[in-house]
């Protein structure tokens, strides 16, 4: 290779595209794409943006609250701070989104709370700021923050509602929205899906609205009699793998688990031995779901099968521990995307001197970090006061790789 | 590996096939080696590999390195079909750890070679039709990539900047995130 004279790489561009693929931060594309303008065209092109997206796990630029007070249309989002690796695509974003929504006409009773983030949208629900717990089901919006689109999805019809037993008062009812994970990564595809468990004191009824048919309709229902927690939705953690739904809660040796493809909820027996809280599913392969477990110094690992999920409690295979930084205390939020889990550490000899200090001292530091799924590589994302608790990571290629989601 | 595998496979592994490079260089390899290659896979199902097979794409020195890998790589393969999918049995996942992380070893060894080989070895996987390889040496390149900026990206890989200065200043002004 003495001859500097060579214009081009070495290798043809249908090669320099197999290796460019392989890169999978947004940035190292980038900074190549300004090396030459076979680079340069080839990185722009959008088949190559296809497949690229197509190839890697959206990274986690950072959280979103779930609930806030008195600021209407304020959605909290925190940015990944250096030293994480999408700390500058993270400030990119911060950059080119709005995270506030335009609200219907002004209502002091009502404000918006963060239901779910996935896929780079936000679901929103007006909530009564009258009714401490339950969460009456009125408006739902899904809200693009990058490309500052917002969609409002129409009340389930009072019919539906009747014919599926849940009467005419909405009142009386738990309403539990959330988005149903993109089936394809066709990134023209601006069509997506909002599912909402109606659930009363025995039983949840599933409702699914097609942004397509712009319709609700009934899909699946069930007896929650042997998963109690149900009926308070904000006890219980939500996550997706491997093509269904799981509830979690922080005590109960079961959880509720809904097929996407049959639509049909089952009740699955859990690994026993954790401690309380430190429990989350997770997808780590196709067809494997995920069970991590937090003990006070490590994260375990556990996967299953999916169609062997619900048969027993055995069959859990141990794959992975790591150790935990002893410095710190930790929990789980439940916060899941794919391929990252959330986990929150507290600095022990802060909490203490709060503790101490009977809480009236400064709060202390909440540390939130990322865990990579395939390698449980724990990497902090950011901090924030101990009282602010965001539930959801927001994961999004930026900004010119992310192209409108609704 | 406890089992040396079913009949079938001890068949293929008597039939040898001949691999002939660029510079008409001999290499005799058995067929279960030989056809991790799609290329050669197809050649030997439609029965023309009878007096060897020439590769005038690839050097001996590169071949010898191809199939230095796909020798170990049939092997690893021909462990995994004999193996049960259900990973119910502890015992074996722990023999099949072991046999992964001593395939690793050997691909991280095997990456230890300059560009100039590497890129070859890109051409010839990619020629050969060797999915494993292919991605293997791909990947390779693009790690070395991760972290650099453009100059260092053009330095490393013999790249003239052909970009206007207007076009470069644009680049870096829409996406100044990266950069910085």
């Amino acid at each position: 290779m003495a001859s500097a004279a060579a214009a081009q790489p070495d290798l043809p561009v249908d090669l320099m595209e197999e290796i460019l693929l392989r890169l999978n931060d947004a940035a190292d594309l980038i900074r190549a794409s300004a090396a030459c303008t076979s680079f340069h065209r080839l990185i722009s092109d959008g088949h190559f943006i296809r497949r690229f997206k197509s190839l890697h796990c959206p990274p986690v630029l950072g959280l979103v609250a779930g609930t806030y007070g008195s600021r209407d249309e304020e959605i909290y989002f925190y940015p990944a701070k250096p030293p994480h690796n999408s700390a500058p695509a993270a400030r990119a974003l911060a950059r080119a989104a709005k995270f506030t929504v335009t609200s219907l006409p002004e209502d002091p009773t009502h404000y918006w709370t963060v239901r779910d983030v996935r896929d780079g949208r936000v679901l929103l629900s007006r909530r009564c700021a009258w009714t401490t717990i339950l969460f009456v089901f009125e408006h739902l919006m899904v809200y693009d923050p990058l490309h500052r689109r917002q969609v409002q999805i129409p009340p389930i019809p009072h019919d539906l509602l009747a014919a599926a037993g849940h009467g005419d008062d909405r009142c009386c009812q738990e309403f539990d929205p959330f988005l149903v994970p993109a089936a394809t990564s066709d990134e023209d595809d601006l069509s997506f899906q909002v599912m909402c468990n109606a659930l009363s004191e025995h039983k949840v009824e599933t409702f699914l609205y097609s942004s397509v048919t712009m319709e609700w309709r009934r899909v699946a229902s069930s007896s929650i009699t042997s998963f109690k927690s149900m009926e308070i939705p904000c006890l219980v953690k939500r996550s997706y793998a491997c093509g269904c739904f799981y509830w979690v809660d922080y005590s109960e040796a079961v959880m509720l688990m809904l097929d996407m493809r049959k639509m049909k909820f089952s009740i699955v027996n859990l690994l026993t031995r954790s401690k309380p809280g430190g429990r989350v599913i997770v997808e780590v392969m196709e067809n494997r779901v995920g069970l991590l477990i937090l003990s006070e110094y490590t994260l375990d690992l556990y996967s299953k099968s999916l169609p062997d999920i619900s048969i027993s409690t055995k069959g859990w295979r141990h794959d992975h521990t790591t150790r935990l930084f002893d410095n710190y205390q930790w929990s789980f939020t439940g916060g899941v995307v794919e391929g990252y889990a959330l986990l929150y550490g507290v600095l022990r000899d802060e909490y203490r001197v709060w503790v101490e200090s009977d809480r009236k001292k400064e709060k202390p530091n909440a540390h939130c970090f990322t865990v990579e799924l395939e390698t449980l590589l724990i990497e902090e994302l950011c901090v924030f006061k101990l009282d602010v608790r965001p539930d959801f990571l927001y994961a999004s290629f930026p900004p010119p790789f992310a192209t409108p989601s609704i | 590996m406890a089992s040396a595998g079913s009949g079938d496979e001890k068949a293929a592994a008597a039939a040898m096939i001949t691999l002939i490079s660029s510079d008409n260089e001999k290499f005799e390899v058995t067929e279960a080696t030989a056809t991790l290659s799609q290329t050669i896979r197809h050649m030997i199902e439609d029965g023309c590999t009878d007096g060897g097979v020439p590769l005038p794409n690839v050097t001996s020195k590169i071949l010898a390195r191809v199939i230095e890998y796909c020798k170990k790589h049939a092997t690893a393969a021909a462990g995994e079909e004999g193996s049960s999918s259900s990973f119910s049995d502890a015992a074996f996942l722990e023999v099949d750890r072991a046999f992964l992380e001593e395939l690793e070893e050997f691909d991280d060894a095997f990456l230890e070679v300059d560009r100039a080989t590497l890129f070859d070895l890109i051409l010839a996987a990619n020629y050969l039709d060797i999915k494993g390889l292919l991605n293997l040496t791909c990947q390779k390149v693009a790690d070395s990539v991760k972290g650099k900026t453009p100059e260092q990206i053009r330095e490393m890989y013999n790249i003239v900047n052909d970009l206007t200065p207007e076009e470069e200043a644009e680049i870096r002004r829409e996406t100044q995130w990266a950069f910085e």
